[in-house]
């Protein structure tokens, strides 16, 4: 899968401050553009470490979830460990 | 001569059809909390929020200062860019079912160091054309925007209008 659209990507980095200030989390020592950086870097982190990623599934998992459906569990990983706060 | 007085009586927020600011409130610390209402400029788009207002007859024909008290919502660093611009409502001559062309003053200001602290900037008018020629006992739309697109407003999240006051000057 290749990276987001950059109009996506502005998506997300919108909607991310949105909802940041819907919570009145506190972001300090960053501008806009920095925040802009940080999505798209890690936007290519998940292009370069795609297959890595996968590789990390054990069968039959890996062989017979979809790409979607794997991409549901990684989102609901990193979900599940940001309300940890792990 | 400028009269140095509050000349800019503020009457009503008037959200425009599209790209509004949203009316928040932004709680405070006490008990019980206080509800202060503010209007949320957003980080990612520009945004307008317009007052209406009436000059007094106190107005001695200088030019205009405004403030704009506001706070951010999560930020503590950064700066945002505010715009304002007058829409004189003159006498059997204005037309408001005619589209106006919003000529911005703008200025850059630096967030608090604290969120819920509050920054005091000002943007200046000076008489005549500058302010639409707005004149004693008239009122105008004041429109107050965000320039969330321009090069120097880099500060993450919303910032929160509390109100806007004008003196001259």
């Amino acid at each position: 899968m290749a990276v987001l659209a950059t109009q996506d990507r502005i998506d997300l980095w919108a909607e991310l401050m949105q909802e940041l200030s819907r919570e009145r989390e506190v972001i300090a020592g960053l501008t806009k553009a920095d925040l802009k950086a940080a999505v798209d870097a890690l936007d290519d982190w998940l292009n370069t470490n795609a297959a890595a990623i996968n590789t990390a599934i054990p069968q039959p998992a890996r062989a017979n979830l979809t790409t979607s459906q794997k991409a549901r569990l990684l989102a609901r990983i990193i979900h599940k460990r940001f309300v940890k706060g792990a | 001569m400028a009269s140095g007085k509050p000349v800019v009586e503020v009457l009503n927020a008037l959200p425009p059809a599209s790209s509004a600011a949203t009316r928040d409130i932004r709680p405070g610390g006490s008990t019980p909390a206080e509800s202060v209402e503010v209007f949320d400029f957003d980080a990612a788009a520009d945004e307008y929020m317009d007052f209406l207002c009436r000059l007094s007859e106190d107005y001695a024909g200088g030019g205009l200062t405004f403030t704009l008290p506001w706070s951010a919502t999560s930020a503590t660093s950064g700066v945002t860019r505010w715009g304002i611009a007058i829409r004189r409502m003159q006498d059997d001559a204005e037309d408001i079912d005619t589209a106006q062309t919003y000529d911005f003053n703008e200025a850059d200001d630096t967030a608090a160091s604290a969120s819920g602290e509050l920054s005091y900037p000002t943007i200046t008018f000076t008489n005549g054309a500058d302010m639409d020629s707005w004149a004693a006992g008239e009122l105008a739309i004041v429109r107050v925007y965000r320039n969330a697109d321009h090069a120097n407003d880099t500060m993450t999240g919303d910032a929160e209008l509390w109100g806007i006051f004008g003196k001259e000057t």
